[in-house]
């Protein structure tokens, strides 16, 4: 059994020092990259290139795996505490693990999901060693027929994601899909719903959209209520109830973790809506659905799960194939070259005891990823109960930094402050941001499988085994998003949002979806009609949807489902417009000053406005914030936005030049 | 009152130290040429990390860092978006000549440019080029068609003329992405397919040929021999021809990669019983030219000094030397000749321009077959 030979020979391999020195190094920085919101595997990975190159293949390859399989579990960090996503695998996490936080059970949230994402990276290490010899005929038979079966199947578990109002949360996908659509057609390259914009014709940055529709959202809304995060202003207990947690759960914790893994080797959806699906899927197979989305641990459990199996399996397709699974598995396949690598059927016959080194090393650094993080979780967990005026503008600078990586262009703050804004009215009208970014996410991987389906089977597609079965599980996911929707016959109060009021507000941004969707269908007039069918049809979907919405909207005499305003019995000082503002405020002084001295300027003046303390501290914390940026570009390589004073003056790169 | 003026004095203190700082880094930028001790090169890879043209740089990095007079530090930019429009317009806007900005180019940002894309703002036909690095293409198709039973190179033609386009399928990502020279080689030797566009790449459509979804497709020399092992070894893949490369005398000869392949030329002449000659085939020529002799290429800003050109040519020379490139470029450059120097001019001025017969004669094809309008 030469197999096995190996299978051990790559372990004992691991653990000579030089393996494990850089196998921790590689998960060390995947931490890092990880609890950064906005950067991910990709940024991480982007570093260490330059020095793969040369290295002894095996060394490469533990490093380049042990980054990449931690960031799904550290990403939970942010997500969890300041619900922001740390990267796009961990949106999902936010939904449940943000209030968990803000009941002041943080650090179990971090328990329970670094549990999970132990057992799923473990899970997803474990299938990846039998895969590699068995799956390939598998993904052979995911034709262009089996995967838009599986992207409608994905685009079904919306149905789960809807919030209250079924029909607005339906209409929110379909102005997803058309957000999706933005930029040039799949099938024609004809620039879609521009206007001209250069920056549009490749669509918007999923990184910018994930940011805008929930790290901008929670920021101006924390800082609204003006406390801590945690309202309690405590921890509560412990990691150790929520590792007692995933316990309890372990078979939600297993079929998630089979969902991740199945997800991330099968071609078609890419792994970043894993998180999502096993959201959904969780909500859909549990009997007491009312906690979720209120801080229900199971919540936390299921996309923690999935997102770190996912990695395993998106190593199949690659290693099989040499065909990435997800943008960093691209620049793993980039790394591959580097070190002379050839992924593919060699890396069974001819490389065996490397695909057992990734195998193992995957295993190992979700064990040291994991552990690490629990140990960290309850000293981390204290962030939440600082005051949050004294967080935010950091974070504020983050995001901003990281949305700035999607394209290296200053349009990339402006689409995140668009995306930001529509994000904190879609939170205040009750409009769902899984939604919208789930039909943003698959228009772009819609699209162009309905074509080729078509093109290349017409009607016979419905005659393939594989997407009966598909088209079967699709339609019992829509019956039960029907079924059990959480919300079926539930009535509303008058004092709650969905109480009658003051209409005018959510009217007008009602309005806006439909001008959207008008705009779409007149723009969509003009192409090809290849590269006009699909906005054209969603563009009409998305009237029939918000038309009636805005007409029920308008009609409702007493509490109702479509009726949604959080502002009703919400008591702060200020709205949403003077955050918003403060954020104009600062992206203004960066067009100024360029962006580290911009956001010094920006965090003295907001600590110094909004926390007060000492004008010698808060200057100190604007440097220290912009030298924490400096240190951490120096080693990512990555660059700031210039402003005007840097095209006057020459200054160095940690001035923004 | 107090409390704005101090703020504002804090601004100006972070204003001024800011600006302190950098007058002195102007004064150290102009004291020698030619010489990067100290210096930061940044390389704008108008693509995403992990795809050829980033491989291809970060590649090339640490050869250039030793090479370059003063070993500056290479750091590797990644400005992705429509097709490498956005990095070129970035890198014409910003980059000044002084060898401290380096511009990776491939293909796709090539024929945007060539093919009159509206949003190119950038001056392509003026970039100096460091080395261009050129890359055979095959083109491939599945065994279940069963030319690989026909004996002669023209009854091979003759056979895949006999199809159906249902029955020759080929991927695509647009009508007038990477393989449109591929789509009118077919053409101009009578063969008729039916293109399915909105594919991601040559990965999923190599996949989709492995499904036998597509039955023709194509890939880049060096990765069909080394990514489609399994496709070759399997006899799935059959190649049809490559495109052939152009040798020093700029006569097209076989691809070093696949020596006992035809390449199209031959191939054509074979049928046709003379060389291709016509507006078609100076349009074929000249998306040739982006696709494969300018294949990949690093290049600095119009108006570079001499100096600091001869420098980089100069840290290219040595690399092709490097033992340790050596041992590791087939996979990156295979064995093609690689061309650093003024020769690369002629190759980047055909590269970059259309004759104004070629270019109506593709604008036809591409509105014809496609119903897709090429720019200006």
């Amino acid at each position: 059994m030469p197999e096995v030979d190996f299978f051990f020979q790559a372990l004992t391999d691991m653990f000579t020092p030089t393996h494990l020195f850089f196998l921790v190094l590689g998960t060390m920085l995947g931490l890092v990259v990880g609890i950064l919101p906005g950067l991910g595997g990709i940024a991480g990975l982007s570093i260490i290139l330059p020095f793969i190159f040369g290295m002894e293949e095996s060394h490469a390859l533990s490093m380049m795996i042990g980054l990449l399989a931690p960031t799904t579990t550290s990403d939970t960090f942010p997500s969890v505490l300041m619900g922001i996503p740390g990267t796009a695998g961990s949106q999902a996490t936010v939904v449940d693990g943000f209030p968990l936080s803000k009941r002041g059970e943080g650090a179990r949230a971090l328990g329970a999901a670094f549990t999970a994402s132990l057992f799923g990276g473990l899970f997803g290490a474990m299938v990846l060693t039998g895969a590699i010899f068995a799956a390939r005929p598998i993904i052979l038979a995911m034709g262009f027929g089996e995967q838009l079966l599986l992207i409608v199947l994905a685009l079904s578990m919306i149905g789960m994601l809807t919030g209250t109002s079924a029909l607005k949360g339906l209409a929110t996908c379909t102005f997803g899909l058309l957000l999706g659509s933005i930029g040039a057609a799949p099938a024609t390259g004809e620039f879609r719903m521009t206007m001209g914009s250069i920056y549009l014709s490749e669509g918007i940055p999923i990184v910018i959209v994930g940011l805008g529709m929930f790290a901008l959202p929670e920021i101006v809304d924390l800082l609204r209520r003006g406390t801590a995060i945690s309202e309690t202003g405590k921890l509560g207990k412990g990691w150790f109830q929520g590792f007692q947690d995933a316990f309890r759960n372990k078979w939600i914790v297993l079929r998630c973790a089979v969902i991740g893994c199945v997800v991330g080797a099968l071609p078609g959806l890419g792994g970043s809506v894993v998180d999502w699906i096993a959201y959904g899927h969780v909500v859909q197979t549990t009997k007491d659905r009312e906690g979720f989305g209120k801080g229900d641990i199971r919540g936390v459990l299921a996309p923690e799960a999935a997102n770190n199996a996912k990695e395993g399996g998106a190593l199949i397709p690659t290693l099989l194939f040499g065909i990435p699974g997800s943008g960093s598995m691209a620049i793993l396949l980039g790394g591959f070259i580097l070190v002379g690598v050839e992924p593919g059927i060699t890396m069974i016959t001819e490389h065996l005891n490397l695909t057992f080194v990734m195998i193992w090393s995957l295993a190992l650094a979700n064990v040291i990823g994991a552990g690490l993080c629990l140990a960290l979780a309850n000293y981390v967990a204290l962030l939440t109960t600082i005051r949050y005026a004294l967080l935010a503008p950091f974070m504020i600078m983050l995001i901003f930094f990281a949305a700035f990586q999607a394209t290296r262009d200053w349009q990339d703050l402006i689409a995140l402050l668009v995306m930001g804004t529509l994000g904190c009215f879609m939170k205040r009208f009750g409009w769902s941001r899984p939604a919208l970014l789930i039909g943003y996410f698959l228009a772009p991987r819609l699209e162009p499988k309905i074509y080729q389906a078509a093109q290349v089977y017409g009607w016979s597609f419905f005659e393939r085994p594989i997407v009966i079965v598909l088209l079967i599980l699709t339609i019992l996911s829509i019956y039960s998003a029907w079924r059990f929707s959480p919300n079926r016959g539930k009535t509303y109060e008058q004092e709650g949002p969905h109480g009658f009021g003051n209409k005018r507000p959510q009217l007008v941004f009602a309005g806006a979806v439909v001008a959207f969707a008008v705009f779409a269908l007149i723009d969509s007039f003009q192409y090809h009609p290849r590269g006009a069918v699909f906005p054209m049809t969603v563009s009409i979907i998305s009237l029939a949807l918000s038309i009636p919405l805005v007409i029920s909207i308008i009609r409702q005499k007493a509490a109702n489902a479509v009726l949604y305003d959080n502002e009703r019995g919400l008591a702060a000082e200020h709205n949403e417009y003077h955050y918003l503002g403060w954020i104009v405020g600062m992206l203004a002084i960066v067009a100024l000053v360029g962006f580290p001295i911009g956001c010094a300027l920006f965090i003295f003046i907001f600590i110094t406005k909004k926390a007060d303390g000492s004008m010698l501290r808060n200057a100190a914390l604007g440097i220290a914030g912009v030298s924490f940026l400096g240190i951490m570009s120096h080693f990512l390589t990555l660059r700031y936005p210039p402003g005007l004073l840097q095209t006057v003056v020459d200054m160095p790169w940690w001035l923004g030049g | 009152m107090f409390k704005k003026t101090t703020l504002g004095g804090v601004a100006g203190a972070f204003a001024i130290a800011g600006a302190a700082i950098g007058m002195t880094a102007v004064s150290a930028q102009d004291a020698v040429a030619a010489d990067f001790s100290g210096k930061r090169i940044t390389v704008i890879v108008p693509f995403n990390e992990g795809g050829g043209t980033d491989s291809y740089t970060r590649f090339m990095q640490p050869y250039f860092q030793k090479y370059l007079p003063g070993n500056p530090r290479i750091l590797v930019v990644n400005k992705p978006g429509a097709g490498g429009i956005l990095g070129g317009n970035f890198f014409q806007q910003r980059a000044k000549p002084d060898g401290e900005t380096v511009f990776a180019l491939s293909t796709s940002t090539i024929s945007n440019f060539a093919l009159g894309d509206p949003r190119v703002k950038f001056k392509l036909n003026e970039f100096i080029p460091v080395i261009l690095s050129p890359r055979g293409i095959t083109q491939y198709v599945r065994k279940d068609l069963g030319i690989q039973d026909e004996k002669t190179i023209k009854a091979k033609i003759e056979k895949m003329r006999s199809f159906t386009p249902d029955e020759l399928i080929f991927g695509g990502k647009t009508p007038t992405s990477g393989g449109l020279n591929l789509r009118v080689a077919l053409s101009m030797l009578g063969i008729e397919v039916k293109s399915v566009w909105g594919m991601k790449g040559n990965g999923p459509m190599a996949l989709a040929f492995e499904r036998g979804e597509f039955t023709v497709n194509y890939d880049n020399t060096l990765s069909f021999k080394n990514n489609r092992k399994k496709l070759i070894a399997d006899g799935i893949a059959i190649p049809l021809y490559t495109l052939g490369v152009v040798n020093e005398d700029g006569t097209i000869v076989r691809d070093p990669a696949l020596p006992n392949v035809p390449h199209f030329m031959e191939v054509y002449e074979a049928v046709n019983g003379k060389k291709p000659d016509g507006d078609a085939f100076e349009a074929w020529y000249s998306l040739y030219q982006m696709s494969v002799t300018m294949s990949k290429s690093w290049n600095l800003p119009a108006g570079t000094p001499k100096d600091i050109v001869e420098a980089y040519r100069t840290a290219a020379k040595k690399m092709l030397e490097d033992p340790d490139f050596i041992a590791k470029r087939d996979k990156m450059f295979g064995p093609y000749p690689q061309t650093i120097g003024d020769g690369a001019f002629a190759i980047r001025d055909a590269a970059t321009t259309l004759s104004p017969n070629a270019k109506k004669w593709l604008g036809n094809y591409v509105q014809a077959r496609y119903g897709v309008t090429l720019g200006k």
